[in-house]
């Protein structure tokens, strides 16, 4: 997990959409993240590390299919416990606000994906030119 | 008094040679000598005329005499009438008009109690419209004003008699006029020389005399009118103040109003008669005086003129007084009715906004009239219920006019401003602010700032200061329209009422107190944290961090805030805890100094 001053989270977190804003700070958010890790049994101490992670992955800096596994690394627990936990916190928490978070990180994902597309198109231009045989040269 | 006039009439038919043969001397002595007068002639026409011309200048001096009598004796009149001696009983209270007041003011009394069970009737069998319920207030108003109606006719009455005084006490009742005719009198009598009689002169003296004559009767009738409508107007006033109780309650009614105009038109004309009366007879009285500097110095014309004169005008003076009377009654109503629509308008409005602002953050009338407004009405059997049902009914309704119902119209106002000011830009608004000029306006337009978050902006920018603020959130509290001041700008004990929802209105200029920030960790709950975060974002945090860092045992002391920041997704935001302890303290005093 990269480490964030609070000054450059705030700034992540005024970019954000405001559904994803309201759910960081609202009372039903902690609720029910008090709740999950009651259900799975997860240690009181450890609630405010799980309501972290939550934190990151509606601020954008932590997608949401690497949450299972950060919480198993991060509290030390068996992959049934963090299954079961992420998926809780998939239903109950990211499902009312999927749709601005598939936004999120379909934003970065895209970012990311824009710096290999290029070359490729371009590749599969060169071949298509060179190589296909059967396709007649352009005067 | 017609046998005498017969008489008269029979002597004028019977004597009507012996008067032609005087008339003819007469005229022959005025026309002929300067045509053609010839000495022959002239001591014949001399020595014809001499006895009949001595004989009725004799007369006629007697007569002038006489009606210099008469006409002293009308100035004599006038000045009695015009003077304290005259009568020393006030307009508005003597025993004649304390007579009709104790009859009128009961049956007035009676009257206000009848009109009062007629609205209360329409208004419990909900027959009141619009217009009933607008005769609420002025019966209200009348029912106070109808007992001083009598010293309100008086302050009227007061008003004009300074200004007709100021007139009256520099004339001198016509004394000076006829002194004036007098001397006119003794004048002509100078102008014949008997021994060296002239038939000319002495039938210009003649005529001179009968004008003289004519002159004094008309003086005498003048300034007996004059006393005449200045003592009618002290018995007019009296009648008129008797009625005032009667006149000021048939105004509460559209149907008697007309009579109450009717009642003012007179009260104001017979007011302001004296005064239009006084400066006309003062204006003779300067006359007498002038036409005395100007008139010719010598010949007949020169000696009646200044007499004349003056007499004239006193007599157009008493015309026009009379008509200018009530003319300029009537104008002054007109004035005030122009002048009241024009000003009264905006006076009436500003009293009105004024006086339901005080009333409405009066504590003792408001207590009063809630008591009045939720009383039941008292009794145990059906007919001591029946019986007291209108009156407790006329309370209630007017304790709820004064008490809440007042109090509601103030805070819809408010609600009204807020609505106006609302969604315009931070100029407007502080305008809005130092323009108004009642509590209702200020307190509508700090709430609007407040809503749309330009409060701080106001305060940074605008010189809003904290006095400015909690002096509205006192008028504000009065009309229970303090929610929105209360929650942007509260005082420590306030912290714990505002609700979640309007956590977020608090000001920056709030978050720096660190009592506040002391009772807001102490008080406030998770939706309030999360209200607050939405509007004031890192600085709320920073804010809220820094406090709960300086309250010592602060998860015993207000467990629910601390559920809420071990459960919150915002932990690295803000409420990191152990982990960011250092961080979030340079996050919280960069805050506070207003470094973010």
């Amino acid at each position: 997990m990269s480490e964030y001053t609070k000054e450059q989270l705030w700034k992540i977190y005024e970019n954000i959409p405001k559904e994803l804003k309201e759910a960081i700070f609202s009372v039903e958010t902690a609720d029910n993240i008090h709740s999950i890790c009651l259900k799975v049994g997860v240690k009181e101490e450890n609630n405010s590390k799980i309501a972290e992670l939550i934190g990151d992955v509606l601020l954008g800096i932590l997608p949401p299919e690497e949450l299972q596994k950060t919480i198993e690394n991060e509290l030390k627990i068996n992959e049934n416990s963090a299954k079961k936990i992420n998926q809780m916190i998939g239903r109950i928490i990211f499902l009312p606000v999927k749709p601005a978070l598939d936004k999120l990180y379909e934003k970065e994902e895209n970012a990311t994906e824009e710096k290999t597309k290029k070359p490729m198109i371009k590749k599969i231009e060169k071949k298509s030119v060179i190589g296909d045989k059967y396709q007649e040269p352009i005067e | 008094m017609n046998s005498s006039l017969k008489k008269i009439f029979h002597f004028f038919l019977l004597k009507k040679r012996v008067i032609l043969f005087i008339s003819l001397f007469i005229l022959l002595g005025i026309f002929l000598p300067g045509q053609t007068a010839h000495a022959q002639w002239q001591w014949l026409i001399n020595a014809v005329t001499y006895i009949p011309m001595v004989t009725i200048s004799l007369v006629l001096v007697i007569l002038a005499g006489l009606s210099t009598l008469f006409a002293g004796f009308g100035g004599m009149v006038l000045n009695w009438v015009l003077s304290s001696s005259f009568i020393d009983w006030s307009y508005t209270k003597n025993p004649i008009v304390e007579i009709g007041l104790s009859i009128t003011l009961p049956l007035v009394n009676m009257f206000l109690v009848l009109i009062l069970v007629f609205i209360a009737l329409t208004t419990i069998l909900r027959l009141a419209g619009y217009e009933t319920k607008k005769l609420l207030p002025i019966f209200i108003l009348i029912a106070l004003l109808v007992n001083f109606s009598p010293v309100i006719c008086g302050l009227i009455v007061d008003a004009s008699n300074i200004l007709m005084d100021f007139f009256t006490s520099e004339i001198t009742g016509g004394e000076r006029l006829i002194s004036t005719l007098k001397s006119v009198g003794d004048a002509l009598l100078g102008v014949v020389d008997w021994k060296k009689f002239d038939v000319k002169t002495g039938a210009e003296t003649v005529l001179a005399l009968i004008v003289l004559i004519g002159v004094n009767f008309a003086l005498f009738l003048i300034l007996l009118l004059f006393a005449f409508i200045f003592m009618v107007r002290y018995l007019a006033i009296w009648l008129l103040v008797i009625l005032s109780p009667l006149a000021f309650a048939s105004y509460i009614l559209p149907a008697t109003r007309s009579f109450w105009k009717i009642w003012w038109n007179q009260f104001i004309q017979w007011s302001f008669i004296g005064v239009t009366m006084g400066f006309f007879l003062y204006l003779g009285d300067q006359f007498t005086m002038l036409s005395n500097v100007i008139a010719p110095a010598s010949g007949i014309g020169g000696v009646i003129l200044p007499g004349l004169v003056p007499v004239v005008f006193l007599y157009l003076g008493f015309v026009f007084g009379i008509t200018s009377g009530a003319m300029g009654s009537s104008q002054i109503i007109g004035f005030a009715k122009k002048t009241g629509k024009k000003y009264g308008g905006k006076i009436g409005k500003w009293t009105k906004n004024r006086g339901a602002e005080y009333i409405a953050s009066s504590e003792k009338v408001q207590q009063i009239a809630k008591k009045m407004a939720t009383a039941q009405t008292p009794g145990k059997r059906w007919w001591t219920k029946a019986a007291a049902s209108v009156p407790w009914a006329v309370s209630r309704k007017v304790g709820h006019t004064i008490g809440p119902g007042l109090v509601d119209s103030q805070r819809k106002l408010i609600e009204e401003g807020e609505k106006k000011l609302s969604g315009k830009n931070i100029d407007y608004q502080v305008s809005a602010l130092r323009r108004a000029t009642t509590s209702s306006q200020r307190v509508a337009a700090l709430n609007a700032m407040i809503k749309d978050n330009n409060l701080d902006d106001a305060i940074d920018n605008y010189g809003l200061t904290r006095e400015e603020i909690e002096n509205i959130k006192l008028d504000a509290k009065k009309y229970n329209s303090d929610k929105e001041i209360v929650s942007a700008m509260p005082s420590a004990q306030e912290i714990e009422k505002i609700r979640p929802q309007r956590a977020g209105q608090i000001s920056k200029k709030a978050l720096e107190d660190k009592e506040i920030m002391k009772a807001i960790a102490n008080s406030w709950d998770g939706r309030h944290v999360q209200s607050l975060i939405q509007t004031h974002g890192a600085k709320g945090v920073a804010a809220l961090e820094g406090a709960i860092k300086n309250t010592p045992d602060f998860s015993n002391k207000n467990p629910a805030l601390s559920q809420f920041i071990k459960d919150t997704a915002g932990q690295r935001l803000g409420f990191g805890g152990g982990k960011g302890d250092k961080k979030s303290d340079e996050f919280a005093k960069k805050w506070l100094k207003g470094g973010l």
